[in-house]
Formats: structure tokens, C-alpha cells, sequence
């Protein structure tokens, strides 16, 4: 077994302050307790642990948020959880329970770098989970011995050990977003037919600290600023429309400017506007051109998840990857790639929202190359060894491999022309008079930090299934084919779509662009998509199961006495 | 459904100044802008949607809640977490469609429901509630809300009224509303000011105490809340009400693990209308001392064995006892409902404790003994003005706590609508006061003396003395058991034979309330006060209890759950090897 590995030191550069790195008690606390738990903790005839690591989360965030111009709710919090891991066993055979890990052993710390109570807390949670680790391995031996589990992979990666320290980073914002939230929501005081609306800023600073018994420090930080824009109201008939927008970046300096925002508010009212009058969608079975936010949502819901947990696990499975024995089959049409880039950045060289250097285990994220002319090349890993890959590539997220940072490409991107011949023939051939474009995509963009100390219990990924029934389409059009005109309709949702559809790309156009996702509510992350055809899919009117509309009309309403 | 009331020591709010009477307020409406936009949309809600359906809107009231909590935590001398003013406010609609005699919120039989509770909070990212301001932004929350309410009442009115023609008459046949005359009323409002880092420091060294006790094997915090909030109402009878409540809490806490896996845990809570009330940082200093030192003699202390027989409870533990055993059962939505226990529905008239006990509930009292009480408001959450209320004269019952829902025999509410922000106020506690005639009262060391007679009369080898406890809690509804608990924090054995007290640990009180009120011999001098939050079906609220020490001819012990956790492995960390792991030259990506 290979022993503790050889330190992998990354580019190395001295802080300013050598003082600074000194004075890192949250680091000195992790190490210390670590040392004395891999050197004293055992009980019984039990051994002490072989692997500890500690992550911990140092989250502190403001939240604006101002409602038809009023006054801006402040909201701050700032909080840090540690997720400790303490293996009993051997890398062969240890006490990780995969289907379980991770997401329900996150506990408070305290915010104040103050040695002696971060000891104490790290003293009784790695005591708890030591104690958790002994019950599982045995349970684990004992499921061994009398269940048939053939070609059992090791239960964990040897890696080198990663050193890392960088600065932390602070929270700092700009007072002028309180005014510019308050008027950009005051923007929907010129669409009274709205119901609500509501523009937040949220800016986020994360600082981490990973540190694990095979000699890994990794320190590190990063920022989220988001902007979000919310409106909704209901058609005529009492059916409910929404739509949002959200601008999401690493830095507050990269945000759009207030003009660009302000435009971006009003589009979205009089989206919102137009859909409360739109004509309701009928059934449809025929090619459908997803563009902007809907490529990305698509994407993300229906493929993306299988990209991560080609894990093995015993016991009974809570999911099972429908892609993990396909490596080297078509997924995609030949003429598509999709690479994972951790570190992706947009086309002023800013790093993207969602990106990180380091995963939750310490380990620099890879880009890697998921799919090479539509076939399948890899998947993302965590430290749990695969069928496909003895090591991690840097994708663990909660400590499963997962996604982060999609980009999909074409070697044959094809004009908005050749794209509108594509649709053209293929609705012929359905004989439809017109296509459906599907823009935006049903998201609510709650933009949480999983798991954090308000989410301590919650898990960041979205799992893989073969099928799914998607986001319904918020903003859907009719194109037509005789005059190209586009309708706006409403009230549509798909029927289940599974993997097969994306092997039904039919075009892929020339328009990538860097696109906000949070499906199942997991971590919001970007996805660099262009816009797709599929040469065909379902969709169905919704169940017309809501209220009607408001008995007393709005307030906005120029006489609202009425 | 079982209802289980709580009452705990941790939370509360405390009610802060303002005239001393209610009836002195102004009458004119108020110049307030948030009442103003609530007035303004209640009055064009309720003009458009009066006869919009076939059940017609008859009462109309919006409650608005606003506070700027905030809360600093410390454990081992270090910060917690910060939510540093952190600004939030709830909304809730009251709509009643019918009638008073039966309308829309009426228990629902055929789904065994209360009405639901219909509220909006400011504090999640998909709410339009403003927290702050009034105008459009207000008032665009307040049009959709009502709208929401009034088809939802709608929708369960005709349920109600289906369910009434199947099933059987009930028995309790009175109002579900009574009416009240206009109100108009605004406490000052005083603008919440503390120096927040002097109090971070405060707490973090208080917290530090703790650490002198190396044995304390679990977690201990200390932390300093202040949860200002105030209350905007306004309804269809006219009233307008702003009322504001201040409320500043030091909460010391302590758990521990005893070395047979029993956890063990001590609270110490203090509360103030003002900080200025707190007591200084030594004598803090000293309760964080008491708690950790009563900690370590918990954990040493054997374990109770279950018991019955004769015990006192102190004045704190006397006045959980009344507020679970009796006080719940005299709040009128527990002798109201069909699917309620109505422990004391027909017994008015009737004696129902010893004769010496008078119990009045009275939210319009201030301070007891000095000591400033968690019950005390000027109007309730249904914009009544408070009132005192006697429910038992010399052991007799003579009255329920009412809310604007009727009981059989009364027609008005008396002051006790309370509710948790965004719950459906129903009749609660509020200050429960117990006193015992002079005449009954005995002296600290007779008291003892009596338990020790009658541990002997018992043929008992000792009696229990509870002389601090947590909380408790009690089942009202039909279709579970009528009991109460209370869970003590100190308990002793006092022996028949003169030995010197015992402390000891896991034992937890379980009763029913009629037998154990009987059972009340005798009562102290002595008044003690437990200030506490009260959960129930309108959710917690601020309450206090007052009562003297009583002897019990007979409590129930039982054992407390226990843990299965094992005492740490290693010992706590030594302070004093911080070592240096920190490179001083670091890598740096």
C-alpha cells in the first residue's frame, strides 16, 4: 500500500506577509488535532483512522433586495462548517459509506480564528465521526461476507499530497448596489398587470482551508456576486407565468453596468408582460430549437448529471448512472465535444461562477475532455476510484464526482440560415406548418451555497437518471416556416425526455455563450452552450390547475379604487 | 392529531412601554404611513370583495410584524456566527367569510383541520414582502395576500358547510367571531440601540468560563439576543394598533454527557426590556459559574429511579405545573373543538382544585416580584385590549381564556388572541399568576417538614424536591392520553431519615392534570416567576407563570430518554500546545 504520498507543490510563491501565513490559526487548529487523532485516537481492539481530512467553509454574505422601489432589505450572515472525514481501514477496504457521504456531516464552527475553541469543536466531531467510521466498516465486513459483490473497487484513491496556501479574501461591496437594486425594481412599477417582482444582489465571499493526514493544506478563496430578477403574474385565464434573469460572475466589478441591467429588467417585464397574453401551446411532436438560457437548461438536466458518479457502491443504489458502462459509446452527435473546465473563463479572461482551483478533497481540478466527437471519454471524479479511472480528477463535490464548468462545442457549428433549413426540412417531414424555439427554461434561481451553515444538510449535486420530465419552457415561440414570423405562447411543459434526445441534435449553431444553471436545486454553475435543434420531442399543455385571477385589480392599476 | 404544548425557557420576547392603559389612547386614527397603506388596501379590498361570492366577506384584518433581530453567540471564548441586523417581516390576512355564528375558519371535522395559517415572510428570496417602508410595495403584497385568502376562504367555507350536513351536530354551539368596538392605539417606538461589539466581548469571556471545567464534555454557548418587534394592525371594525415589544435575552447554556451516555443539559436565561437591566458582567459571570459547577454535579449524581409519592416543587417548577396542567386546559380553543380533550368544558361551577389556589391570568401585569414578566401586551394579536382573567377563585373554575373564537357561555373575547407572527392567533396564556390564601401558606422549612411527614405517612424512604426545571409539556386533544410532562433540571432526594440531600439526574414529571390538581396539600410563602415560550397551534409565543412552592401528596416520576454515546475518546485538547503548523512559507496557486 502506498504509504503518504510525495508533496505536490504547485507554482510556488511567498505570500507578502510571511507573518500572514504564521498567524493561520484555523490551519495550526486542523493540524494539530489531526496529528494528535491519526496518532492517539483508537478504542478498543479498533486501529485509529488512516486518512483524516478536514474542510472547512468560511462563508460570509450580503444580500440586497428591494421590491417596486422599496427601500432594500440588508441581509448579512457570515458562518463556517467543517465536514470531517475519519477512515478506518485500509484504501482497499475502509469505512466510507458512498451513497451517504457528505452531506449530513457538515457542523458549525466557530467564526472567530480562536485556537482553543476551534480545538475543542474539531476534538468532538472527529471523535463522533471516528466512532461513526468504526460501526460502518464493520457493517461493511459484514455485508462482505455474506452478500456477492464481484470485482469490488478500493473504496478510495492514493493521491499526492497537495500544498496550497493563498490568501484569504474578504467581503467587500459596494454600497452603490443598494441603489441599484432599489431602481431597477422600481422598473416594474410601469407594468402594473405584473403581480410580483423583486431584483436581489447577492455577493458572497468563500474562504476554505482542506487539510488531510496524507500532508495536503490547500487554503484558498473565492467570491460569488449574482444579480436576480424576478417577475410573475397570471394570464387572463389564471395561469401562472414567471420568468427570471441572472447575472452571475466571480468578481462585483465584473457585474453589467445599470444600463445593461436596467434593459435586462424591462426585457424581462415585457416578457412576462407578453406571455400573460399569449396564446396557450398546443400538443406537439416535432423538431425544437432550444436557444440562450433553455440550451443551457437542457443540457444541464437531462445529460450533465451522468457526467459524474460512475461510482460503484454496495448495497442498495439510491441512483445508478445510466452512462457508467458506456465510455467509448455515442452519446452526442460525431460532430460534438464537451470539455469540463473547473477554471473556465469567459471571453475577458474572468473566471467563470462556479469555477474553483481545488476540489472538496484538496485536489486541483482538470479539465478534461468528456466527450470527443460525440463519444464518451471519461467521467468526473472524485477520490472514489471508478471503473474507469483509479484517481480523481478533481471533480469531487460533496464527495462524489460531479460536473462543473460544461462547455459544448461543434466542429460543424452551423449559420442561423443553414439552422432555419434544418428546422424547415424537419418539421416537413413532421408536416408542421412551424417549430417550436424554446428560449428560457423554468429555473428559480434561490443562487444558495450547498452545503454552508444555513444548508448544512443539503447536497450540492444533481443525481443521474436516464430520464427525466424537464423545467417547463417559460418562454416558448412558434416559429413559423412560411414567413418566420415568431409567436410567443405559453402554458406548454415536456413530456419525459431522456439521453436518447441529445443523440437527436440536429444542428448546433455558432452563438456559445456562457449561461447560468442551478437544476434540482443544486449549486448554481455556468454552462457554455450554443444553441441546439432537436429533431424531435414531446410537449403537452399543462394541467390548467391554478387560481383565476385577482378579484380586485392591482394597486399599480392607473385608478386601482376601481 | 396530538397537540403537544411546550413550554421552554430559551425564547421570548418581552413587551416594553408605552401608556399604562389601554382606554387612554388616542381615538383618531393614526398618521402612521404602514398603517395608512394597510387601511387604504383593507378598505378597497373589502368594498370590492364584501359580496364577490356567495359566502359573504364579513371581518377583514391584516397583521404585520417587523423586527431587526439579531443574536451573538460565543462558545469556548470565540464568535459563533454573525447575523448581524438581520431585517424581516411577516404578513398575516385574517379573513372571515359567513358569518360570526359559523364561518370560514371553523374546525373542519371532515379533515380534522384547523383553519389554515396564511402568512407571507420577508426573509425568503421568492417574497414580495418589502421589509421595510409602506406604499405600492406594501400594498401590491397586501392585494395578492388578501386575494389568496379570500378564494382560500371561499373554497373552505363550502367544505365547512358540506361536512356540517353529513356528520353529527356538535356539541359546543357557539360563535366562531364575536365583534369588538373601534380601537385605536400606538405605543412609542423606541429605536433599538446596543453597543454591539461591548456585547461581543461580554459573551465571548462569559463564554470562557466554561473552559475551567474540563470535564464538561459537550458543547456550552453563551449568547446575547435582542429581538425587537413590532406589530401593526389595522381591521374592518376601524382599529388601528402599532405596538411595540423589546426584548433582549443572555441565554447561558450547558450540555454534558454523563459517563453512562445520559445527556445532561443546564439553561440559565435572563431577560430585559432594555440592556441596561442586564446584571453586570461579575454577577454574569457568577450564573455561568453556577451552571457549569451544577453541570459537573449532574454528572456525578446517581441516576433517578422512577418514583411516586410526595414532592415539592419549587415556586418555577409549581408555575410549569399550573400553566401545563390547568392553564392549557382553560384556553378556550381546547374546550371548543370536537377533537379536543374539553378537560374542563362542563366543570364551571366547580371545584377543580384545592380550595386554598386562585389562578388569574392577567397580560396587562408588567412585573412580578421585580421580576419583569414575558406575558405582559396591551392588545392581543386580534387587536383586543388585554384583560385580567380569574380562572379558578378558591378552587372553583370560573372562566377560559378566550380569543374572538367563541366557547359555550361566553360571548366576548377577553384579551387572549395571541399567535407567533404569521400563525392564526387562538386563546393562549399569557402572565399565569397562582396564589395560595394566606391562611394555607407555610413557611419554606414547614413545607419541608410536611414532605417529610408525609413521606413517613407514605411509608416512603424519601420525597423529591424539584427545585429547578426546564420547561414541560401536555397532550389536550381527544384522541391522545391527558397527560403533562415537566422536565426538571435539578432534582434532590429529601430522606425521611435526615440524611443530607441528594442530587440526582434523569427524572422527568408525568401526570394527568384533574388527579394531580386534587393532590395540592399545601403551598410556601414564597413567589417565584418562570419566564419561558410557550409552543402551541398558533405557535410560540411569550408567556410567564408565577406561583408559590407547593407540596404534592404524590408525584409520577419516569426516566428521561437517554443517549447512547460514549464519553470522547481522547481527552479535551490541551490548551496550551498550539503548535506552530502553519509553514512560514507557503505555496502558493
Amino acid at each position: 500500500m502506498k504509504q503518504l504520498s510525495s508533496i505536490f507543490l504547485i507554482t510556488i510563491l511567498l505570500l507578502g506577509s510571511p507573518a500572514q501565513a504564521e498567524s493561520d490559526v484555523v490551519l495550526d487548529a486542523l493540524v494539530d488535532e489531526m496529528t494528535r487523532s491519526m496518532k492517539d485516537l483508537h478504542v478498543d481492539q479498533h486501529k485509529s483512522p488512516y486518512f483524516i481530512s478536514y474542510e472547512v467553509k468560511d462563508v460570509d454574505e450580503v444580500v440586497y433586495s428591494s421590491c417596486l422601489g422599496s427601500q432594500p432589505v440588508v441581509n448579512r450572515s457570515h458562518d463556517r462548517i467543517i465536514t470531517p472525514i475519519v477512515k478506518v481501514g485500509e484504501h482497499d477496504l475502509d469505512s466510507t459509506y458512498h451513497l451517504s457521504t457528505r452531506w449530513d456531516t457538515a457542523y458549525p464552527l466557530p467564526i472567530d480564528d480562536d485556537y482553543i475553541a476551534l480545538r475543542r469543536t474539531l476534538w468532538l466531531d472527529t471523535d463522533h465521526e471516528y466512532k461513526n467510521a468504526i460501526r460502518v466498516l464493520e457493517w461493511k465486513k459484514a455485508y462482505l461476507s455474506s452478500n456477492n459483490v464481484p470485482d469490488r473497487l478500493p473504496d478510495m484513491s492514493h493521491e499526492d499530497a497537495v500544498v496550497a496556501l493563498n490568501p484569504l479574501g474578504q467581503l467587500v461591496t459596494d454600497k452603490k448596489w443598494i441603489g441599484i437594486i432599489q431602481e431597477l425594481s422600481a422598473r416594474f412599477k410601469d407594468y402594473p398587470t405584473l403581480q410580483k417582482s423583486k431584483v436581489s444582489f447577492i455577493n458572497r465571499t468563500i474562504n476554505r482551508w482542506y487539510i488531510n493526514s496524507e500532508g495536503s493544506r490547500v487554503r484558498d478563496s473565492n467570491n460569488k456576486v449574482s444579480v436576480r430578477i424576478m417577475a410573475s403574474a397570471q394570464a387572463l385565464d389564471g395561469m401562472p407565468v414567471t420568468d427570471y434573469d441572472v447575472f452571475a460572475c466571480t468578481e462585483e466589478s465584473q457585474l453589467p453596468n445599470y444600463d445593461v441591467l436596467k434593459k435586462a429588467t424591462e426585457d424581462l417585464a415585457q416578457r412576462v408582460s407578453g406571455l400573460q397574453t399569449a396564446k396557450k401551446g398546443e400538443e406537439y411532436c416535432g423538431p425544437v430549437l432550444f436557444e440562450g438560457q433553455a440550451a443551457a437548461q437542457l443540457f444541464s438536466q437531462i445529460m450533465a448529471p451522468n457526467f459524474g458518479f460512475a461510482e460503484e457502491y454496495i448495497g442498495t443504489e439510491d441512483w445508478r448512472n445510466p452512462l457508467k458502462n458506456a465510455l467509448g459509446r455515442k452519446i452526442l452527435p460525431k460532430h460534438m465535444n464537451v470539455i469540463d473546465n473547473p477554471q473556465a473563463k469567459d471571453s475577458q479572461g474572468n473566471l467563470l461562477y462556479g469555477s474553483y482551483k481545488f476540489d472538496d478533497e484538496g485536489i486541483p481540478g482538470k479539465k478534461l475532455t468528456l466527450v470527443d466527437n460525440g463519444l464518451l471519454k471519461g467521467f468526473c471524479q472524485s477520490r472514489i476510484p471508478t471503473r474507469h479511472g483509479p484517481n480523481s480528477n478533481g471533480h469531487s463535490m460533496g464527495g462524489h464526482g460531479v460536473y462543473s464548468i460544461l462547455e459544448l462545442e461543434s466542429t460543424q457549428p452551423a449559420s442561423p440560415e443553414q439552422i432555419s433549413t434544418q428546422l424547415a426540412e424537419l418539421a416537413k417531414d413532421a408536416g408542421l406548418d412551424y417549430v417550436l424555439v424554446v428560449s428560457r427554461m423554468n429555473d428559480d434561481y434561490q443562487m444558495p451555497e450547498y452545503p454552508s451553515g444555513q444548508h448544512r444538510d443539503r447536497r450540492p449535486f444533481a443525481t443521474p437518471s436516464y430520464s427525466i420530465q424537464p423545467g417547463n419552457p417559460q418562454v416558448t415561440y412558434k416559429l413559423y416556416l412560411a414567413d418566420g414570423r415568431r409567436e410567443l405562447i405559453r402554458g406548454l411543459e415536456f413530456r419525459n425526455v431522456s439521453l436518447r434526445a441529445l443523440r437527436d441534435i440536429q444542428a448546433v449553431g455558432k452563438d456559445s455563450k456562457p449561461q447560468i444553471v442551478e437544476p434540482q436545486d443544486a449549486t448554481a454553475r455556468t454552462l457554455i452552450t450554443p444553441s441546439y435543434v432537436i429533431g424531435e420531442l414531446e410537449l403537452t399543455p399543462v394541467t390548467p390547475d391554478h387560481s383565476t385571477p385577482p378579484i380586485v385589480p392591482g394597486p399599480l392599476l392607473k385608478d386601482p379604487s376601481r | 392529531m396530538k397537540l403537544v404544548a411546550t413550554l421552554i425557557s430559551l425564547l421570548l420576547f418581552l413587551s416594553g412601554i408605552g401608556p399604562t392603559n389601554a382606554s387612554s389612547a388616542p381615538s383618531l386614527p393614526l398618521e402612521n404611513p404602514i398603517i395608512q397603506t394597510m387601511d387604504q388596501e383593507l378598505k378597497r379590498s373589502l368594498s370590492k370583495l364584501k359580496n364577490a361570492n356567495k359566502a359573504a366577506l364579513y371581518y377583514l384584518a391584516y397583521r404585520l410584524y417587523e423586527g431587526e433581530w439579531e443574536k451573538i453567540s460565543a462558545s469556548n471564548g470565540a464568535i459563533q456566527d454573525e447575523f448581524p441586523r438581520n431585517s424581516w417581516r411577516m404578513l398575516s390576512v385574517d379573513l372571515r367569510v359567513g358569518t360570526p355564528k359559523f364561518d370560514n375558519t371553523h374546525f373542519l371535522r371532515g379533515k380534522n383541520s384547523a383553519s389554515p395559517h396564511l402568512y407571507e415572510k420577508s426573509t425568503t428570496l421568492s417574497s414580495i414582502l418589502p421589509s421595510d417602508g409602506a406604499g405600492i410595495p406594501l400594498q401590491q403584497c397586501l392585494w395578492l395576500k388578501t386575494d389568496e385568502a379570500y378564494k382560500a376562504a371561499q373554497q373552505r367555507y363550502s367544505e365547512l358547510i358540506a361536512s356540517n350536513e353529513v356528520m353529527s351536530a356538535e356539541d359546543d354551539k357557539s360563535d366562531d367571531f364575536s365583534f369588538q368596538p373601534q380601537r385605536h392605539y400606538s405605543s412609542p417606538i423606541k429605536q433599538v440601540n446596543f453597543d454591539r461589539a461591548l456585547w461581543q466581548e461580554k459573551v465571548k469571556s462569559l463564554s470562557k468560563i466554561f473552559l475551567k471545567h474540563p470535564s464538561l464534555l459537550q458543547s456550552s454557548t453563551v449568547s446575547f439576543v435582542s429581538e425587537p418587534t413590532t406589530r401593526y394592525f389595522v381591521n374592518s371594525e376601524g382599529s388601528q394598533i402599532i405596538e411595540q415589544h423589546l426584548g433582549y435575552r443572555i441565554t447561558i447554556q450547558g450540555n454534558t454527557l454523563a459517563d453512562d451516555g445520559m445527556s445532561l443539559s443546564l439553561t440559565d436565561s435572563i431577560e430585559r426590556p432594555d440592556p441596561e437591566y442586564f446584571p453586570d458582567e461579575k454577577a454574569l459571570a457568577s450564573r455561568v459559574e453556577k451552571l457549569a459547577s451544577g453541570l459537573e454535579q449532574l454528572r456525578k449524581a446517581p441516576v433517578a429511579e422512577p418514583y411516586v409519592g410526595p414532592a415539592i416543587l419549587s415556586g418555577k417548577a409549581a408555575a410549569v405545573f399550573f400553566h401545563e396542567s390547568f392553564g392549557h386546559r382553560v384556553e378556550a380553543v381546547h374546550e371548543k373543538s370536537e377533537n379536543e380533550g374539553k378537560t374542563f368544558a362542563k366543570k364551571l361551577g366547580t371545584l377543580v382544585m384545592p380550595e386554598f389556589i386562585t389562578v388569574v391570568d392577567d397580560p396587562t401585569k408588567e412585573k412580578a416580584n421585580g421580576e419583569f414578566l414575558n406575558g405582559f401586551y396591551k392588545f392581543d394579536d386580534e387587536g383586543v385590549p388585554a384583560q385580567p382573567v380569574t380562572l379558578a377563585k378558591n378552587g372553583v373554575l370560573t372562566g377560559f381564556l378566550l380569543a374572538r373564537t367563541m366557547v359555550q357561555g361566553f360571548n366576548a373575547s377577553n384579551g387572549h388572541g395571541r399567535s407567533s407572527p404569521g400563525w392564526n392567533p387562538v386563546a393562549r396564556q399569557a402572565n399565569l399568576i397562582v396564589t395560595a390564601d394566606k391562611k394555607k401558606q407555610v413557611s419554606a422549612q414547614n413545607l419541608r417538614a410536611m414532605l417529610i411527614n408525609e413521606v413517613k405517612k407514605q411509608h416512603k424512604t424519601y420525597g423529591l424536591l424539584f427545585e429547578e426545571i426546564s420547561g414541560g409539556y401536555t397532550y389536550t386533544s381527544r384522541g391522545s392520553e391527558q397527560t403533562y410532562f415537566i422536565n426538571p433540571l435539578r432534582v434532590y432526594k429529601v430522606f425521611a431519615d435526615g440524611k443530607p440531600d441528594q442530587l440526582i439526574r434523569g427524572a422527568e414529571i408525568v401526570g394527568t392534570p384533574l388527579a394531580a390538581l386534587e393532590r395540592v396539600i399545601s403551598a410556601g410563602t414564597d413567589s417565584a416567576v418562570f419566564n419561558g415560550t410557550c409552543g402551541r397551534e398558533s405557535g410560540p409565543v411569550p408567556v410567564s407563570a408565577v406561583a408559590p412552592s407547593l407540596l404534592i401528596q404524590s408525584i409520577e416520576t419516569k426516566r428521561t430518554a437517554k443517549s447512547f454515546d460514549k464519553v470522547p475518546i481522547l481527552p479535551a485538547p490541551d490548551a496550551t500546545t498550539h503548535s506552530a503548523a502553519s509553514p512560514t512559507q507557503s505555496a502558493h496557486q
